[in-house]
């Protein structure tokens, strides 16, 4: 297991907010890059687990107490390819979310893996009272060698729309 | 490897198979328990018929056996190419053998004649000697002595070049006969591959579909007597801690030994839930369809599947699979520390040991087994600290868990679902006094090859008879299974063919919605009821305990709780399109 290293890699702004216009953090650890806004939390407790969790970090509480969460998983690999991988993990998603919706899926490109896929999924989150708050979740699956890489940026949807999604989930290397 | 006389190959093959086979497949149109095997065996008859041809027909015709007209009528088509090309391996080994022997006394005439060369070319050595010595003599009748020998020379020359001569001839006509055996093995190995085109075009007229009937597909059997029962038959083995495994005998003659995590709970359990009996919360039963139980088997930890040849090789796998490793040096000062003797039976037994150990320590398994679904699904990813704090845990709907088949990369995800009181797939919660309360499985298979397009899809269910609490006879309304008595249990599966567009579309838009959404509900439901293939089975249970189907044994001298036994008493298939059930013999 190498170490984690954790960098401050740009700061573009003077705001404090959780759009990561104060600046992005860069995981890297073992092959793997990822880069989040650098005011959000790291969770070391969710970290490992059966998920095979490497990083876990969350934004800010927005009023209802619900955050957006980036995390990445490192699995032993379980599928042939990334179509395939992409194929059960969009058909999954649907039915483990409550009120699952699937909105988008298609090949993308993760630097130094050997296949890609990106999931896109809306859902409710059930909080306090019984209510629902939309949620949405960016995934992508990454295939190199004999692991896979599962990187989920997900939260309340308005809270997802703030968020440079693009900047977040298309930082993801392998190597 | 071809059977070679002067050279002369045989070409390979056995006709006798060949008929056997041909006549299998022919008599597996009147009963469908021998198609696997039978077609098993066709296909290694035929040397050309091999790779994707020989699996896609086993695998089709297999996995139909006569429940089909069309799998019937392609396997009669088979048949005729096996006899076609029979006749063609028959008459050329026939022709062969005679150019065998023919060349046989080509190499003895070869033989006799070099032998004669090599013997006249020495006497012809010998009196040219003579003939030169003789030369020296100085008797009267020198000079005649010396022509005589130089005669003698003469004709020991020419006997050696007739005899070269006939050598070379015979050479001549056993490299035609090897030429003339060669076209007849071509011939052969020509009818072969025209047979194994049959074969493909045949294949391409079956249904693809798995199998739709007990054995094929994972359903267990059993064998009682001399009369072949399709039935259930399920040893569990408590492995200690909460591993359990599970040896079943399947209909192809193999047997499979399962390992997984948590099962224990299962046999203490009635493996019927959604019955009367206070079962488990799991979905699925041993001993049920193929996607029933594999779903069960999917909720567990995780799990592996083996199989084997015999039964007496899957005891052993798991007796070893479990079994300390054995001692490698007897003489090693860690285990022998006195260097005492050992007897050359400890030895004998120990190698045996070793054997068998480190064989079943090299097996693979030919499936695992994960719970839930891709595991970042965990909820670690899904935690947005408020309230209920994720969006996993679906109403209804959910991901059971997921099969790998370790062979092909195919990934079969299973979903537990509910139905309705016609055996259609309903949205959860809104289907009313309607809706069984019997276990209902999807499952969606993603194959290496076709990546994200899902290649399988069906849906199995069983029920506790919540809807007129019995079945009527004719099946009319029997598109759901359901308990007709506590020793009398149905269940439905029915099949999508995704290389039929709308089929897939249908399944994408159920898929995307998590089968939530009404409209894409009716559609899927619509393509099943146009385009499905419908098997209802029916087990019959010989006893009234809660623990079904399920002969239990406890490893290690636990007390196991059951021993009833299941069997499958009725299978009916519905082709798309039909209104009437094709009724299945089974004996």
């Amino acid at each position: 297991m190498g170490l984690a290293a954790i960098v401050l890699v740009a700061a573009c702004g003077g705001g404090d907010d959780a759009d990561g216009s104060s600046g992005f953090e860069r995981f890297e650890e073992d092959g793997l890059a990822v880069e989040y806004p650098a005011s959000w939390k790291v969770d070391e407790g969710r970290e490992g687990g059966e998920a095979g969790i490497e990083i876990s970090v969350h934004g800010e509480r927005d009023d209802a107490g619900l955050f957006p969460r980036l995390s990445v998983a490192r699995q032993e690999k379980e599928f042939a390819n990334a179509g395939q991988a992409g194929g059960v993990l969009a058909s999954e998603r649907p039915f483990q979310l409550t009120d699952g919706r699937l909105i988008s899926d298609g090949k993308t490109d993760v630097p130094g893996s050997d296949g890609a896929w990106r999931v896109e999924t809306r859902f409710s989150i059930g909080v306090d009272g019984g209510s629902k708050v939309p949620g949405r979740s960016v995934e992508v699956i990454a295939l190199k060698d004999d692991e896979q890489f599962i990187l989920t940026l997900a939260g309340p949807a308005d809270e997802i729309e703030k968020l440079p999604v693009e900047r977040i989930v298309g930082s993801l290397e392998l190597s | 490897m071809a059977e070679s006389i002067a050279g002369i190959e045989l070409p390979e093959g056995d006709p006798g198979a060949v008929t056997a086979a041909a006549g299998g497949l022919r008599s597996t149109g009147g009963g469908f328990e021998s198609a696997r095997g039978t077609v098993a065996r066709a296909a290694a008859s035929v040397p050309s018929w091999s790779g994707h041809a020989s699996f896609t027909f086993a695998d089709r015709c297999g996995s139909y056996g006569k429940a089909a007209a069309r799998a019937d009528a392609a396997c009669e088509q088979v048949a005729g190419a096996l006899r076609r090309y029979e006749k063609v391996l028959s008459e050329a080994r026939g022709d062969v053998r005679v150019l065998q022997r023919q060349g046989e006394a080509c190499v003895n005439e070869i033989d006799q004649a070099e032998s004669r060369a090599a013997d006249a070319s020495q006497r012809h050595m010998t009196y040219s000697h003579l003939a030169y010595q003789a030369g020296f003599a100085s008797g009267a009748d020198a000079g005649a002595t010396a022509a005589a020998f130089r005669a003698q020379a003469d004709d020991a020359l020419g006997e050696r070049d007739r005899a070269l001569g006939q050598a070379e001839r015979a050479r001549g006509e056993l490299e035609r006969l090897r030429d003339k055996a060669e076209r007849e093995r071509e011939r052969v190995r020509d009818a072969g591959r025209t047979a194994a085109g049959e074969v493909r075009a045949a294949t391409g007229s079956l249904p693809s579909v798995s199998w739709l009937g007990a054995g094929i597909g994972g359903t267990v059997i059993s064998s009682r007597g001399e009369t072949v029962s399709v039935g259930v038959r399920i040893l569990i083995f408590k492995l200690g801690g909460s591993e359990s495994a599970l040896v079943e005998e399947r209909a192809d003659g193999t047997w499979a030994v399962t390992f997984a995590d948590g099962l224990e709970g299962g046999i203490e359990a009635d493996l019927m839930p959604g019955a009367e009996t206070g079962g488990s919360e799991e979905t699925g039963r041993l001993g049920a369809g193929p996607d029933l139980q594999a779903a069960l088997l999917a909720q567990y930890e995780e799990g592996e599947t083996f199989e084997f040849e015999s039964r007496e090789e899957a005891m052993t796998f798991l007796e070893m699979r479990n079994a300390g490793p054995p001692i490698e040096d007897p003489y090693s000062p860690s285990v022998n520390p006195t260097q005492s003797y050992v007897y050359p039976s400890y030895l004998a037994g120990l190698a045996a040991y070793k054997r068998d150990w480190h064989w079943a320590q090299d097996q693979d398994p030919e499936e695992s087994y994960e719970e839930g679904g891709i595991k970042a699904s965990a909820g670690a990813s899904f935690d947005f600290g408020g309230g209920h704090g994720a969006g996993l845990g679906a109403e209804g709907s959910e991901t059971l868990g997921r099969r790998v088949d370790l062979h092909t990369g195919a990934n079969t995800v299973y979903y537990k679902t509910s139905v309705s009181a016609t055996g259609e797939l309903s949205v959860p919660g809104a289907s009313g006094g309607g809706e069984l309360r019997g276990e209902a499985v999807t499952a969606v298979t993603f194959t290496d090859e076709s990546g994200r397009e899902p290649s399988g899809f069906s849906v199995s269910s069983t029920a506790s008879g919540q809807y007129g609490g019995g079945l009527d006879a004719d099946l009319k309304y029997a598109s759901v299974g359901a308990e007709e008595s506590e020793s009398v249990r149905r269940e439905r599966q029915v099949q999508l063919d995704m290389t039929v567009p709308a089929n897939r579309e249908a399944l994408e838009r159920y898929l995307a919605t998590g089968g939530n959404d009404p409209a894409a509900v009716a559609d899927l439901n619509e393509r099943m009821r146009e385009s499905g293939h419908t098997v209802i089975r029916t087990y019959s249970t010989e006893s009234s305990s809660n623990t079904y189907g399920v002969d239990v044994k406890v490893f290690g001298g636990e007390a196991g709780k059951s021993t009833s036994s299941s069997q499958l008493t009725d299978i009916r298939y519905r082709p798309p399109g039909a209104d009437e059930f094709i009724e299945v013999p089974v004996r």
